[in-house]
C-alpha cells in the first residue's frame, strides 16, 4: 500500500469530518459515508501509483471525486438553518454531530447507563470488597492476590476507554483495544461463572429489596463488554477496517488464568472433603497424598478456621449458617496436620494485609468457640501479649530454681472479650506453685484444689458470669495450660503471674542446669514491641552466661537482660551453674503436714537400665517422625550414631503413612546403622500417626529386659490413632516392658504426651540444648559411656535427719510433686489432691484458679491461699516467723486494749 | 439554455439516479468503488463519485440494498452492495411506473 504523509491523512479526515452533517441531513449515515469516501480516495490514490500520497494529492483526488468536499459545507443547524463549519460549538466537538451536544435524550440516558453499570459499578464493587470484604466473608474471596485486583481493574478501564473512544473519535478502535476488550470479557466471564450459583438470588434481591447489584456486577460487566465489542465491530465495518482476528485467545487466556488461580483452592476444598468423608484408611491417605502434592495450604488453613469457598459445590452454601462451631472443625485440623505435619495454630497467620489468608482468617475467627475449653485452639483477632517479665532465683547447691513470670495481655478488638490461652512448657520436673491475678490493681492469689473443681469454677465464672478468673491446669509432661478471661475489648488488659518451682537439672556432681519456661502454643500474638524482661539471681556462679543477651550488668550469679521476642524460641539458652562437688544432703521442714517432718534431698547417679544385671544394656528402638519436623531428629540420630562406640541391638523406624524399618543392628556397632539409614531416608512430608510404629518398636524392645524406645518427633496437635494401646503398654508393662523416652524436637502441642505422661514407663527427655546435644547426652547415658545424675528426695519424721542449716521450702514442694505422682500411680487420688492443695501445686490431679470475689470462691467451695504462704522471689517467711509475727501483733493489740480499759 | 432547463435537468437526474443504482445492482452485486466508477460513467447523468455514497447509504438505511464485507487479497476489505428482496420489488415497481410515465408522456405529445 502506498504510504501517506500525516498531512495527507489529516487533510482527508478533516474534509470528510466537516461534511458529516451534510451527509446526515441527506438522510444517510454519516459514519458510513465518511468511511466509504475514505476508502474510495485510498483506492484512487493507490491507482495513481504514487510513491507517497501527499496533501496535494488528496486535494486533487477529492476535486475529482466530489469538488464540494473541498469547500466549507453549509450545514443545516438543528433549527433547520445552515450553520458554518466555523461554528464554535461544532469545533469544540471533533465528532461533529455525533458529539455529546447533539445527542438525543434517549441516547444520552443509555450512555450514562453504560458508564454507571460498566465503569462505576465494577469499580465500586471492587472498592467495597477491598474495604469491607463482604464476599470474602460470606461467599468467596474475589481478590486473594494483587493480580486479581489488576485483572478486575482492567474491566472498567476497558469499558471507560471504549466509551470515550467511540464518543470522541470517528476512527476505528485501535487493534490493541480489541485484544484488551477481549481479555476483559474473559475476566468478567470468569467472575460471572464464579458468582453464578447466587445470580438468581441476587436478581431476586434486587427486585425485592433493591440489593444485589454487587454479586451481579461481573455479569453486567460481561454483557456491557459484549455490547462494546459489537459497537467496535460496527465502527470497524463502517470504516471498512477488519476487526482483529483471534481475539478470543485473550478472552480464553484471562479466563483460564483465573481458573488456574482458583484451581488449587477448588481442588483442595474437594479433596479435603474426600479425606474427611473417606470410609477407609486407604481412601483417606490417598486424599491426603493428593493434598500434599497439589493442595493449597492457605485454603486448608482457612478451612481450619471455618469453612469457606463452597460456592462451586453447593448453590445454597452462602445462605447456610457457618458461623458457629464447625461440626467438622477437628477433622479439618486433623487433615491439615496430616498434610503439612504442623499444627494449624503453630504459626500465627499474617496480619495487616488487606488481602490473602491473614485478614480473612481473622474475620472468620472473630467468634472463639473454645472459651473455657481445655485446648489452646486457633488464634483470635485483637489479642496480644504486651508485657513479659521473668524473675528467677535459684540455688545450685540446693538444686532448685523458682521463676515468677508476669504476663500482661491486651485486647484491641472493638467489641469482643477475649480469653487468652497458652500452653507453657515448664522446666523439667517443675510445677506451678503460685498463681496471681491483678483485679483492679490488687493482687489476688489462687485457690488450689482438684482439677475438676477448679475447672468447673472457672467455667462457671468465666463463661457464665463473664467475670475475672484465671485458670492453670497441667497439659501433658511438664506443661500447663493457662487461660484467663475476659480480656476486655478496646485496649483492655489482664495481668497474671505464674510462680514455677523446678529442680535444677543435675549434669554432674558439680554442675546443674537451669531451663527456662517457654510458651509452646498460644492463641494470641506477640506485640511487636514485646521484650522479655529477665532478672536472674543465683547464689552460685553461672558458668556460661549468653553473650547475646545484652547485659545491663553482669556479676557472678546475677543476670539481667531485655530480650526482644523477635529472637525466637532459641533466645533462652539453658544456663549451667556451678555447685558444691560433694553430694550433700539438704533438708527442709515439711511443717504443713502432721506430724511435722523433714524432707531431705541428695544428688545421686542415675541407674542405667541393664539386662538382668548383665553389663549389656537392653534393646534400643528409635522411632523417628517422617514429617518435616523429623528431619532435624533424623540428622541428629545419624550424627549421634556416627560418633558412638556403643554396640547392641538397634532398630530404627520411621513413622510415615504406616511405618517402615530403616535400619537394624543385631549385637553390632550402632554406627553401622548410619549407612542403612542413608539408603532409606524418608521424604519428611506431612503429619503421621506414630502409634503403629511405637507399638512395633515397643514390642521388639520389650523382648529383652531393659529395652528403650526413643521417640523423636515434632508437635503432636492431633491424635490420628487411639493412644490407649501405648498407654496400656506403658502402664501394664512396668517391670518387664520397654520404657518410652520422648524427645520432642520442636515446640508445640503434644496430645500424646498428655495421654502417656502419667504412666510409669514414660519419660520425657529434658531439652537442655540442641537436638544433637540432647540426643548425644541420651546415647552416652544409655550406653553407659557417661554417668547420669538425679535428685533423690525423702521425707522422714526422724529428727536425726536434720543437721546443719535448713534449705528452702521449695525442696518440700519438689518432694510433694514427686509424691503426688507416686500416689497417683497407686490410685490414691484423694491423698494426692490433698497434698497438692497443702503445698499449692498444679499437678495432673490438681489445678489453680483465681476468682474475683469471695462469693465466687464460696459458691465454688474453694478457698484462696493465704498470700503469706505462697513462694516469692524475696525469701519466703518460715512458718515459725509468721507465728512469731502473729503473736507479737496480738500482744500489741492486747496491751493497747488493756491501756484503753485502764483509762 | 435557461436556468429553467438547468433546474429541470437536476430534478430529472435526482429522480432517476436511485433507479440507476438499483438497476446496476439488479444485474449482480458490486463492491462500492466498482459501482461508483460504473455509475459515474453513465452518460448524461453528470454524477460525481462523491455524491453517490450518501445515496447508497440512504438506500441501505431504507432497506433496499444490503452490504457485506469481504477480505481482499489486493488491498483493504471490499464492501459489496446487493439488492434486498424489497429493493428488487421496488425496482420492478419503479420500472413499471417509469415505462408507464414515458408512454403517457408520449401520448400527451401525440394527442397535441
Amino acid at each position: 500500500m502506498t504510504p501517506w504523509t500525516p498531512a495527507a491523512r489529516a487533510a482527508l479526515q478533516q474534509s470528510l469530518d466537516r461534511h458529516r452533517a451534510r451527509f446526515a441531513a441527506d438522510g444517510a449515515e454519516a459514519d458510513e459515508v465518511v468511511a466509504d469516501l475514505r476508502d474510495h480516495v485510498e483506492r484512487e490514490a493507490a491507482a495513481l501509483n504514487l510513491l507517497v500520497v501527499t496533501e496535494g494529492d488528496v486535494r486533487r483526488i477529492l476535486a475529482q471525486v466530489d469538488p464540494m468536499l473541498l469547500e466549507a459545507p453549509a450545514t443545516p443547524s438543528p433549527a433547520g438553518r445552515p450553520r458554518s463549519h466555523a461554528d464554535p460549538t461544532e469545533s469544540a466537538a471533533p465528532g461533529g454531530e455525533s458529539g455529546l451536544r447533539a445527542r438525543s435524550k434517549r441516547s444520552m440516558a443509555w450512555l450514562v447507563t453504560r458508564i454507571v453499570l460498566g465503569v462505576l459499578l465494577p469499580l465500586g464493587t471492587l472498592l467495597l470488597e477491598w474495604v469491607e470484604r463482604p464476599s470474602a466473608s460470606e461467599l468467596i474471596d474475589p481478590i486473594p492476590t494483587p493480580l486479581h485486583i489488576a485483572l478486575i481493574l482492567l474491566v472498567p478501564f476497558t469499558q471507560a476507554l471504549g466509551i470515550w473512544w467511540l464518543e470522541r473519535s470517528s476512527r476505528p478502535l485501535p487493534r490493541g483495544f480489541a485484544w484488551m476488550l477481549s481479555a476483559s470479557l474473559g475476566i468478567s466471564a470468569a467472575y460471572s461463572l464464579a458468582y453464578l450459583p447466587i445470580t438468581h438470588f441476587a436478581a431476586v434481591g434486587i427486585l425485592v429489596y433493591g440489593l444485589g447489584l454487587v454479586p451481579l456486577a461481573p455479569l453486567i460487566s460481561w454483557i456491557l463488554g459484549l455490547h462494546l465489542r459489537w459497537l467496535g465491530r460496527c465502527r470497524h465495518r463502517e470504516q471498512r477496517v477488519a476487526w482483529p482476528r483471534h481475539t478470543w485467545i485473550a478472552a480464553a487466556g484471562t479466563f483460564l488464568l483465573l481458573a488456574a488461580l482458583a484451581l488449587p483452592g477448588l481442588h483442595t476444598t474437594r479433596t479435603l472433603r474426600q479425606a474427611m468423608s473417606a470410609e477407609t484408611t486407604a481412601e483417606r491417605q490417598a486424599a491426603v497424598r493428593r493434598l500434599r502434592a497439589w493442595g493449597d495450604h492457605d485454603t486448608l488453613l482457612r478451612a481450619c478456621y471455618g469453612t469457606r469457598h463452597r460456592m462451586w459445590d453447593n448453590p445454597l452454601a452462602p445462605f447456610e449458617n457457618r458461623k458457629g462451631p464447625g461440626v467438622d472443625g477437628e477433622q479439618v485440623r486433623s487433615v491439615y496436620f496430616q498434610v503439612t505435619g504442623r499444627a494449624f495454630n503453630e504459626v500465627r497467620p499474617k496480619l495487616g494485609s488487606m488481602r490473602g489468608v491473614g485478614r480473612e482468617v481473622f474475620q472468620d475467627f472473630e467468634w472463639d468457640p473454645s472459651i473455657g475449653g481445655d485446648s489452646v485452639a486457633g488464634h483470635v483477632s485483637g489479642l496480644s501479649l504486651q508485657s513479659s517479665r521473668l524473675d528467677v532465683v535459684s540455688n545450685a547447691d540446693d538444686g532448685w530454681g523458682y521463676t515468677e513470670w508476669i504476663l500482661e495481655f491486651r485486647n484491641d478488638h472493638e467489641s469482643r472479650q477475649r480469653e487468652a490461652r497458652a500452653e507453657i512448657r515448664l522446666p523439667p520436673g517443675g510445677a506451678v506453685s503460685r498463681l496471681t491475678l491483678w483485679v483492679y490493681g490488687e493482687e489476688r492469689e489462687a485457690a488450689f484444689a482438684g482439677r475438676g473443681e477448679v475447672r468447673a469454677a472457672y467455667q462457671q465464672v468465666a463463661v457464665a458470669q463473664r467475670r475475672d478468673p484465671v485458670l492453670v491446669t497441667t497439659s501433658g509432661p511438664d506443661r500447663v495450660l493457662v487461660q484467663c478471661f475476659p480480656v476486655p475489648p478496646k485496649g483492655g488488659s489482664m495481668k497474671v503471674r505464674l510462680g514455677i518451682t523446678a529442680p535444677l537439672m543435675p549434669l554432674g556432681p558439680q554442675e546443674v542446669a537451669f531451663v527456662w519456661p517457654r510458651i509452646v502454643e498460644r492463641n494470641f500474638a506477640f506485640a511487636e514491641s514485646l521484650r522479655h524482661h529477665v532478672w536472674l539471681e543465683s547464689q552460685q556462679k553461672i558458668l556460661d552466661p549468653p553473650a547475646a543477651w545484652g547485659w545491663s550488668s553482669q556479676q557472678t550469679g546475677r543476670l539481667t537482660a531485655q530480650i526482644p521476642v523477635a529472637w525466637g524460641p532459641h533466645a533462652f539458652p539453658t544456663l549451667r551453674m556451678q555447685r558444691k562437688g560433694d553430694p550433700v544432703s539438704l533438708w527442709a521442714w515439711d511443717d504443713r503436714s502432721q506430724p511435722r517432718a523433714a524432707v531431705r534431698q541428695s544428688i545421686e547417679a542415675r541407674a542405667v537400665p541393664r539386662s538382668g544385671g548383665s553389663a549389656a544394656q537392653g534393646r534400643l528402638a528409635v522411632v523417628i517422625d517422617g514429617g518435616p519436623t523429623g528431619r532435624d531428629g533424623w540428622q541428629a540420630v545419624r550424627e549421634a550414631l556416627s560418633g558412638t562406640k556403643a554396640r547392641g541391638d538397634l532398630r530404627v523406624w520411621v513413622s510415615e503413612d504406616g511405618f517402615r524399618e530403616v535400619a537394624a543392628i543385631d549385637e553390632g556397632p550402632l554406627k553401622a546403622a548410619v549407612e542403612r539409614m542413608e539408603r532409606n531416608a524418608p521424604g519428611f512430608e506431612g503429619g503421621h500417626d506414630p502409634i503403629p510404629a511405637l507399638e512395633a518398636a515397643w514390642t521388639w524392645a520389650s523382648q529383652q529386659p531393659g529395652g528403650t524406645v526413643l521417640w523423636i518427633h515434632g508437635a503432636v496437635p492431633v491424635l490420628l490413632g487411639d493412644p490407649q494401646s501405648i498407654s496400656q503398654r506403658l502402664q501394664r508393662g512396668e517391670g518387664s516392658g520397654a520404657r518410652l523416652v520422648d524427645l520432642q524436637v520442636v515446640d508445640g502441642p503434644h496430645l500424646a504426651g498428655r495421654e502417656w505422661s502419667s504412666q510409669p514407663l514414660y519419660e520425657a527427655l529434658p531439652r537442655l540444648g540442641s537436638v544433637g546435644e540432647d540426643l548425644e547426652r541420651f546415647l552416652k547415658e544409655w550406653s553407659g559411656e557417661t554417668q547420669g545424675w538425679r535428685w533423690r528426695t525423702e521425707r522422714s519424721e526422724d529428727p536425726g535427719l536434720v543437721d546443719g542449716n535448713a534449705a528452702s521450702g521449695h525442696l518440700v514442694r519438689l518432694w510433694a510433686r514427686d509424691q503426688i505422682t507416686h500416689l497417683r500411680r497407686h490410685r490414691k487420688t484423694t491423698e494426692a489432691v490433698a497434698l497438692a492443695g497443702l503445698w499449692q501445686l498444679v499437678t495432673p490431679v490438681s489445678g489453680a484458679v483465681v476468682l474475683e470475689t469471695k462469693a465466687q470462691y464460696k459458691a465454688a467451695g474453694l478457698t484462696p491461699v493465704d498470700p503469706l504462704t505462697t513462694p516469692a522471689i524475696v525469701p519466703e517467711p518460715e512458718t515459725w516467723a509468721l507465728m512469731a509475727l502473729g503473736t507479737a501483733l496480738i500482744a500489741v493489740w492486747h496491751r493497747r486494749r488493756q491501756r484503753h480499759l485502764g483509762h | 439554455m435557461s436556468d429553467f432547463f438547468d433546474n429541470w435537468v437536476v430534478q430529472v437526474r435526482k429522480g432517476v439516479i436511485e433507479l440507476c443504482i438499483l438497476r446496476t445492482l439488479a444485474v449482480r452485486e458490486r463492491y462500492g468503488y466498482e459501482l461508483v466508477k460504473e455509475l459515474s460513467q453513465v452518460p448524461g447523468m453528470g454524477l460525481t463519485e462523491g455524491t453517490l455514497y450518501p445515496l447508497m447509504s440512504r438506500l441501505r438505511l431504507a432497506g433496499l440494498v444490503t452490504t457485506r464485507l469481504e477480505e481482499s487479497a489486493s488491498g483493504p476489505a471490499r464492501k459489496y452492495y446487493s439488492l434486498t428482496p424489497e429493493g428488487l420489488h421496488t425496482l420492478k415497481t419503479m420500472n413499471v411506473f417509469l415505462e408507464t410515465l414515458q408512454r403517457s408522456t408520449q401520448q400527451v405529445g401525440d394527442r397535441s
